[in-house]
């Protein structure tokens, strides 16, 4: 490029002046540690009262609606063996079921992982085998 | 013959004529013969005439509801709706492979007709090239993914599938992923007549001038599966937006970027002859990028909510076509590097050539960035896994200080997880990051065609800078002072740094194409007496490429208006009784009760809301949950809004206790967002004025 070598270092000197802003300005909101069932259960102490994400599977029967309600679950998800106990506050996905794929963000409060915010597996794949939903205990709600 | 026989026949034959044409396409193109050339033109039509048959047949099964085939057995249901059985084909993974070949057979017969003629020379060597990436998926469906296997016992077939998801029968869901598909696999066109060209050396402007059009219409359907993407997200799923940077959203949001800068940086090539190694480059990883983009979504090495299931063995696969596109591509490049030296230099950084060369590097800078983030947690975690298995790799990262060597002999002693932590990355992270690149495009788009090509004068910067920074400056004042888009309830208005920027640019950009229409039409009618609105018709169907591309812009110009307005969105959660109210902003919602009703399909409850605003009724929104009979165990969200110009109020419901008529509710004030989605219209129209333009227009405009 024939552009004179100051034109070149004041761009230069500029872009690294704007990068250097953004990242020093960035608080690290939107990262969370991620980790399955069994790895939080692992090591509780370490990862009580942190806020992070957690992947499992929701237990076959183990969605409890609070009576006459629609919302305010408890369920639990397991992984691998072990099993975390879950209060979830928010509107689930409509893709929540049981024996479904989540991924929840809280925090494991007194061996209770508190989660307002759930990613549940996008039904890309239409519904498959029947059995998996004549599940007892679990109600409409409402 | 069964249908699986047929079309399991059909693959097999796909495979085997991609591959003879490859052959045909490479020795065809080395020893100049005509007669293997036109064979592998023929090829490449014969293996779209393949691939509409085996698509008719899976079609076929689909509609007659042929469940020995597994595919179609997991996908259908006899109650689906014809529409939803057709679009069955593509839904689940083996079907979008084949569902890809077809495309990509479609677009390769489409462009090797066109081209045959006037191209000749490139012919054969983007005929073996498309025919190689046809190859692999056909090898794909023949050896991984077979659409048409059938059960091989008949007591293997489990018992009746469910039927489509109530959630997915939309029509936003029919034409999203189609839209996203053509967009995607048309970016193969581009890359094949790119990798000719430097394969015969060939590498002046007509392999772009073949292709143009083409990157055009890739970029719009991109645009489109994006969008309706983002709208049915808004529409149904009830968390009151439109994006979450979620990483199958970003691999369609990555070859978009690139192919954004492409569009700009070949007109530069055409006016200017520079940059032509970096067209070429911008070609590769666009269509790197599809290839990436499928490799997300179809492998399942990203979590992510469309994902559909981890499957190493395709994600090797895929791996290795990955890494031989990129040695070989770049491998091309740089032995004809010699080739591609520019005509000229960049004379000033006050040019057009200068403000593409930065809105270039801008867009590249917005998808390394995407990429990277999107593909941060999947690192971590690979690298966590060597970390596990290689002490050669555990000790290096010991010694840069990235893993704690301490916590892990602890956590080793204490048989707890290893502390190779993993992470995720959340919309919060993307929006810091992409705000302020999102914002300086738009300045770009603004100051790009204001400066001249080579150099711009003192005196031509200040008459054409100087009414839009007026502009500028009279949309930040009139977002600051005049109309407050969002007031808290002691009627403060509330202020947003980025907002402001956003808005003063937005005044700023808008009145630098207003003001190259206003000339253009002024210049018209001088030229000879006509009508302001003949003149504008006459100008834009003169030189549509530019016209049309300024359309473009003044729809990005509406669409950051609405983006601007996010600055300002307000949320509330929270758990109400009948009769009270509530307040977002200036508007105060009065919740009246809760209704439970069905019928012959689902059981509904209903929340009705009353919305008011200075003391005038607004209008009501009714948000509910819905329970098909169908699939009891999954309530759907059904969100309530009310649409304004100035923003939507909207509404869905957590929870409802029947009881007592508590609910807690989820409501949302997005400022301005329909402005996105009306931006959105105008851009489609300014890329169909685009679209239209002669393939010989080298009127090269902003």
């Amino acid at each position: 490029m024939a552009l004179p070598v100051a034109t070149k270092v004041g761009i230069g000197v500029i872009l690294a002046a704007a990068l250097g802003y953004l990242v020093l300005s960035d608080t690290g909101e939107g990262v969370l540690e991620y980790m399955y069932v069994d790895q939080l259960l692992g090591d509780v102490q370490k990862y009580e009262n942190r806020t992070l994400k957690v992947h499992g599977l929701v237990a076959a029967g183990s969605i409890q609606r609070k009576k006459g309600t629609t919302g305010d679950l408890k369920f639990r998800v397991e992984y691998n063996g072990k099993t975390l106990p879950v209060h979830y506050t928010n509107i689930p996905p409509d893709t929540f079921q049981e024996e479904g794929e989540v991924v929840l963000t809280g925090r494991l409060v007194d061996g209770v992982f508190e989660s307002d915010e759930m990613s549940a597996k996008c039904p890309s794949k239409y519904e498959e085998e029947e059995g998996k939903a004549a599940l007892a205990g679990v109600g409409k709600g409402g | 013959m069964l249908i699986s026989t047929l079309g399991t026949i059909a693959v097999l034959v796909l495979f085997l004529l991609s591959v003879a044409t490859v052959a045909l396409g490479v020795v065809g193109g080395a020893r100049r013969s005509e007669r293997l050339i036109e064979g592998s033109v023929q090829g490449i039509h014969g293996i779209l005439g393949v691939a509409v048959f085996a698509s008719m047949l899976l079609e076929y099964a689909f509609l007659s509801g042929d469940t020995t085939i597994q595919y179609v057995h997991h996908n259908s249901h006899p109650a689906m709706p014809v529409l939803y059985k057709i679009t069955a084909f593509w839904g689940s993974l083996d079907g979008s492979l084949l569902f890809w070949v077809l495309l990509l057979s479609l677009f390769a017969s489409l462009a090797i007709r066109a081209n045959r003629q006037r191209h000749r020379v490139l012919i054969p060597h983007a005929v073996a090239i498309l025919a190689t990436i046809l190859a692999f998926f056909c090898a794909l469906l023949v050896f991984m993914k077979n659409p048409f296997e059938p059960w091989l016992l008949p007591d293997q077939m489990p018992l009746q599938p469910k039927g489509l998801n109530p959630l997915l029968q939309n029509p936003y869901m029919v034409c999203h992923p189609p839209s996203l598909y053509l967009g995607m696999v048309s970016l193969a066109v581009p890359y094949a007549f790119g990798m000719a060209a430097l394969i015969t050396g060939q590498v002046d402007e007509a392999w772009q001038r073949s292709v143009r059009r083409w990157t055009l219409f890739s970029w719009l359907f991109l645009a489109i599966g994006l969008v309706l993407g983002g709208l049915w997200a808004y529409e149904e799923l009830g968390w009151g937006g439109y994006w979450a940077w979620d990483p199958v959203e970003n691999a369609g949001l990555l070859p978009w970027l690139t192919c954004t800068a492409f569009l700009h940086s070949i007109m530069v090539q055409e006016r200017r002859g520079m940059l032509k190694v970096w067209n070429l480059v911008l070609v590769i990883i666009s269509f790197f990028l599809t290839i990436f983009g499928t490799f997300l979504t179809r492998s399942g090495v990203v979590q992510s909510v469309h994902a559909f299931g981890e499957d190493p063995a395709l994600a090797w696969t895929f791996g290795g076509f990955m890494a031989v596109i990129l040695i070989g591509s770049f491998g091309l490049l740089f032995w004809r590097r010699s080739l591609l030296r520019s005509r000229h230099e960049l004379e000033s950084v006050l040019s057009r050539e200068f403000a593409f060369l930065l809105n270039n590097w801008m867009f590249l800078i917005c998808a390394l960035f995407v990429a990277g983030a999107t593909m941060y947690p999947t690192i971590t975690q690979w690298s966590g896994n060597l970390a596990e298995r290689f002490g050669w790799y555990r000790e290096t990262m010991f010694a840069l200080g990235i893993y704690d060597e301490a916590a892990w002999a602890n956590a080793l002693l204490e048989n707890k997880p290893m502390p190779w932590g993993r992470v995720t990355i959340g919309p919060a992270f993307f929006n810091h990051y992409m705000t302020p690149l999102g914002v300086a495009l738009l300045l770009l788009t603004g100051v790009g065609p204001l400066v001249a090509w080579r150099k711009t004068s003192t005196q031509s910067l200040v008459d054409q800078f100087r009414a839009p920074l007026i502009a500028g400056v009279v949309a930040v004042l009139i977002a600051a002072f005049g109309i407050p888009l969002v007031r808290t309830q002691g009627g403060f208005e509330v202020l947003s740094g980025w907002g402001l920027t956003c808005f003063g640019l937005c005044g700023f950009t808008f009145w630098t194409i207003f003001q190259e229409f206003y000339r253009g039409v002024r210049v018209r009618q001088r030229n000879r007496p006509q009508s302001p609105l003949d003149a504008l018709i006459g100008l834009v169907v003169r030189a549509r490429r530019r016209y049309g591309g300024y359309i473009v812009h003044l729809g990005i110009v509406l669409m950051f208006f609405g983006w601007a307005g996010n600055a300002y969105k307000l949320e509330r959660k929270l758990g109400i009784y009948p009769g009270e109210i509530v307040t977002l902003g200036d508007y105060e919602i009065e919740y009246m009760g809760a209704r439970a009703t069905q019928d012959w399909q689902k059981d509904m409850i209903t929340v009705e809301l009353t919305v008011r605003r200075d003391g005038g009724h607004s209008g009501d929104l009714r948000p509910a949950k819905w329970w098909y009979y169908q699939l009891p165990e999954q309530p759907t969200t059904e969100v309530s809004r009310l649409m304004r110009p100035g923003g939507d109020v909207y509404a869905s419901i957590a929870d409802v206790d029947m009881t007592t008529g508590w609910t807690r509710l989820n409501l949302y004030y997005n400022p301005l967002v329909n402005w996105v989605w009306a931006g959105f219209a105008i851009l489609l129209a300014g890329g169909v004025v685009c679209l239209g333009s002669k393939r010989e227009e080298a009127e090269g405009g902003g």
